[in-house]
């Protein structure tokens, strides 16, 4: 897989520069980012005025107030911080298909620009049983090197289960968590998975990747279906009342797994990577207020 | 089981390219997917019988199967090789001799036979048969029928006709009706000798079914009366034919069926013993029975008509001595006697004369011939028979006649000779030949001592009997009133038959007594007597003679099988239609 694949062609580079991360998540970066806080803080921007209180800074005394009606008034400013946001890419081989993982990488370095563009903290990582060190930079500088981090992703080959591994890469104190995964797992692990991530982030997003086939299988006849994880083989006659108790399995686990994200108070979006990504990036995502 | 057409096994080619195509048809397509975790989850759902699944997914190609193996079946026509009978043309011969009544006290011979016939028709499957009874000479009830119903139909209506079984008779037949194919002949009788069988045995199994039992048999030979002076002596013969000493009872009943006599009669081992009744009364017939611990009824019974024809020829001393010798070669009591004497003559006796004056008196019957009161007359021209009774077995158009008298008035004319009357008949009953001997060469001629015959038949036959018959025997005999008809009884006045014509009169099969009646005539006894040979029994043997192919040995009963099985294949055609409407050609 190329970069040129990867990359997002310099259009779409300005277009994902317009858009930001959206998150109500109150855990912020120590350092100073350019995302306004609910906070009160040193930024330039104005919020209110409080009555001084023994105790208060004396250096946000508003002086000119205080000139003018000889009352102490304290001049308060929002705080402007930065976001610390990871993205958690499925790299289990079940995202090999070639659609879902362009997909997949795309959406990783759309989703990570922007991030980076707003000057916050952006840490990237994937289950890998190597010790390859995750992607953490912050910075629009490090927009390049994000990129190529991706790409380097030649082929998901990563065994074993995404769910049950995945906590093992996920820095603390996040302000968003971003998981890319076709959700393909058991639905115990998943709930194993989510039950932990609170702790970890405060605005966990679970981004589901499902292709056409996936959703409707086209199939016919007598098909061996080999699973890209375990490559066991499985051999199915496909017949309507086959295809038809498919369609009900899969839309249970696909029930189940938003009612699970909901419990654990996590966003989840399904996407279907047939759709594209422009789509997906500038109707799907926008639509459900993730990027803005 | 079997099967009719192994020809048609070639087609079990079609099954197999079936099958062959199913073998190498693609069997999977490999196809990767991201996780076969919802296909397992559906495949452990219809798991649940791995069989029935199969069955399921492969109904298309196991009904297809089914159907071609059903196609071959019929073609190749099973049937049901059931225990069969011989042979492609069958043949029952069956004996309906009196012989065959002998009776083990359960059940007779024939009725026996007449229950393995209806087993046998059971096993026919679908070849036909031919039914010949065996009697006096064979006959034909069934000619290659095939229908069950009719074959049971005339076993039920066989019945046995008392006669003798006239064996080369039918063998002459059977050859005859024999054809080419093969043939399994079954002979129902109660002995018969190998001997009897022809030589010729190719492609002609003979099965023959005999008693296989010594019956045991005593007799009424032979039972006789005649009259006399002190009365009716009637004597009886009965043959013994057991191995033991029996006794027996001898009663003699006359014509009304009135117990006349009754007598012990003790019977040696093996010896036939004769006895004699004196002193009966006088009766028109008698039958005598006799009652014995034997197993065969019908030849303990006999009748004897007793000869009480008394009647006697007068013959006119005046006629020409040809007609007494003529009358005396007929009967030789015939007297010749003068005219005066003539007139004296009492009771039914018949006169012959040529004086006219007898022909007004009614007690005796008159044959005139010449009339002593007119002169005869020169006649010329062909003679012609108007009422053909008294020459049937004499024509008389041969015979020349020189003179003839006048006709007598009143009279039915019998013959004429150029439309004048030669023979007459008065309403006294009394013929009249209109010529004397010595004008015509009549008594040259053959036909006239038949003439004399029926005449004196004719004239005196009114209170004779009709004599004794073989049972079914046909005869021509001449009653006096011919154009009538004439019921026929039994002794015990049960009606048998009308006799309609009596040029065939055909006496009945039963032995016994029977007479003849027609409305206010009096009855003509007759006797239909058993045949000797039918009251000495011989024991039979069952044997069987001569080879068919086991080919034809085979019945094929494949009707029921073609109907299931194309009902069958018919099903499976639409059963296939709906697996294929629902799940379409690949599952």
């Amino acid at each position: 897989m190329n970069k040129a694949k990867t990359a997002l062609s310099p259009e779409w580079s300005s277009r994902i520069r317009r858009y930001s991360l959206q998150s109500k998540s109150r855990i912020r970066g120590q350092h100073k980012g350019s995302h306004r806080s609910k906070y009160l803080g040193s930024s330039l921007e104005f919020s209110d005025f409080r009555e001084y209180h023994p105790g208060d800074d004396v250096r946000q005394l508003d002086w000119n107030v205080l000139a003018r009606t000889e009352k102490y008034f304290i001049k308060r400013f929002l705080d402007e911080q930065e976001m610390r946001v990871h993205i958690l890419l499925d790299t289990t081989k079940s995202m090999a298909q070639r659609e879902k993982w362009k997909v997949a990488k795309q959406l990783t370095v759309a989703l990570g620009s922007m991030v980076l563009n707003k000057d916050d903290h952006l840490s990237f990582s994937y289950v890998n049983n190597t010790t390859l060190p995750p992607f953490r930079k912050k910075g629009a500088r490090f927009q390049k090197a994000f990129e190529q981090a991706v790409a380097k992703l030649e082929k998901p080959d990563t065994k074993g289960n995404f769910a049950r591994n995945a906590l093992t890469v996920i820095p603390k104190d996040l302000t968003v968590l971003i998981i890319i995964s076709d959700g393909l797992e058991h639905l115990e692990e998943w709930q194993i998975f989510f039950k932990q991530l609170p702790k970890l982030a405060g605005d966990v997003r679970f981004l589901q990747l499902q292709t056409a086939e996936e959703m409707a299988p086209s199939y016919t006849g007598d098909v061996q279906l080999v699973d890209m994880e375990t490559k066991e083989p499985l051999n199915v006659s496909m017949s309507q009342a086959v295809l038809t108790s498919y369609q009900q399995m899969r839309m249970a686990h696909q029930k189940q797994l938003e009612a699970l994200c909901h419990q654990y108070g996590i966003a989840f979006l399904s996407i279907k990577v047939n759709d594209g990504i422009q789509h997906i990036l500038f109707q799907q995502l926008t639509k459900a207020y993730w990027i803005r | 089981m079997g099967i009719s057409n192994l020809a048609f096994l070639w087609t079990i080619v079609f099954p197999l390219i079936v099958i062959i195509y199913y073998f190498f048809r693609k069997k999977y397509s490999v196809q990767e997917v991201s996780s076969t975790l919802f296909w397992r989850e559906v495949m452990k759902e219809t798991k649940v019988s791995p069989y029935l699944q199969h069955l399921q997914r492969n109904t298309l190609f196991y009904l297809q199967m089914l159907l071609f193996l059903f196609m071959i079946l019929t073609l190749l026509q099973p049937y049901i090789k059931s225990k069969a009978i011989a042979g492609e043309q069958i043949i029952w011969v069956v004996d309906t001799s009196a012989s065959m009544l002998v009776d083990d006290g359960k059940q007779s011979v024939f009725e026996k036979y007449k229950q393995e016939m209806h087993t046998l028709s059971k096993q026919l499957g679908g070849k036909s048969v031919t039914i010949i009874t065996v009697d006096a000479e064979p006959k034909i009830l069934l000619r290659d029928e095939q229908k069950i119903a009719t074959i049971q139909k005339a076993i039920d209506e066989l019945q046995v006709t008392y006669g003798h079984e006239n064996w080369s008779n039918t063998m002459d037949f059977l050859q005859s009706i024999i054809e080419k194919k093969s043939t399994a002949v079954y002979i129902f009788t109660d002995a018969m000798d190998r001997k009897q069988l022809p030589t010729r045995t190719k492609n002609v199994k003979w099965i023959v079914r005999g008693t296989d039992h010594k019956y045991q048999n005593i007799s009424l030979q032979r039972f006789g009366a005649i009259q006399s002076e002190k009365g009716v002596q009637a004597i009886a013969q009965i043959d013994n034919q057991t191995k033991k000493n029996q006794q027996a009872t001898l009663k003699v009943y006359d014509a009304n069926n009135k117990l006349m006599a009754e007598k012990n009669v003790s019977l040696k081992a093996g010896q036939v013993t004769k006895t004699v009744l004196n002193d009966l009364e006088m009766t028109t017939a008698l039958t005598a029975k006799l009652t014995v611990n034997d197993e065969y009824t019908a030849d303990q019974s006999m009748s004897a008509l007793l000869a009480t024809d008394q009647s006697r020829i007068y013959v006119d001393q005046s006629l020409h001595q040809l007609v007494f010798k003529a009358f005396q070669s007929i009967d030789p009591a015939t007297s010749t006697i003068t005219s005066k004497q003539l007139k004296t003559i009492q009771g039914r006796n018949l006169l012959v004369t040529n004086q006219t004056q007898f022909l007004k008196q009614t007690q005796n019957p008159v044959l005139l011939i010449g009339r002593d009161d007119q002169k005869a007359f020169p006649v010329q021209g062909n003679i012609k028979a108007i009422d053909q009774n008294l020459f049937s077995y004499a024509p008389i158009d041969d015979i020349y006649v020189e003179k003839l008298y006048p006709e007598v008035q009143n009279a039915k004319t019998l013959a004429t000779i150029d439309d004048k009357p030669l023979i007459q008949q008065t309403k006294n009953g009394h013929i009249v030949v209109l010529t004397d001997l010595q004008m015509t060469d009549w008594a040259l001629h053959p036909s006239f001592p038949l003439f004399l015959w029926n005449v004196k038949e004719k004239l005196t036959a009114t209170e004779s009997q009709l004599g004794t018959f073989k049972p079914g025997e046909k005869r021509v005999i001449s009653l006096p009133n011919s154009p009538k008809n004439y019921d026929i009884y039994s002794a015990d006045n049960e009606y048998i038959t009308t006799l309609t014509d009596n040029g065939s009169f055909v006496a009945p099969a039963k032995p016994g007594l029977y007479y003849a009646k027609s409305d206010g005539d009096d009855a003509f006894y007759f006797i239909v007597a058993l045949e000797q040979q039918e009251k000495t029994l011989s024991e039979g043997t069952t044997f069987q003679y001569g080879e068919v192919s086991k080919k034809d040995t085979i019945a094929k009963d494949d009707s029921v099988f073609s109907t299931i099985l194309i009902i069958m294949i018919l099903g499976l055609l639409i059963a296939e239609w709906e697996v294929q409407r629902r799940y379409g050609f690949t599952n």
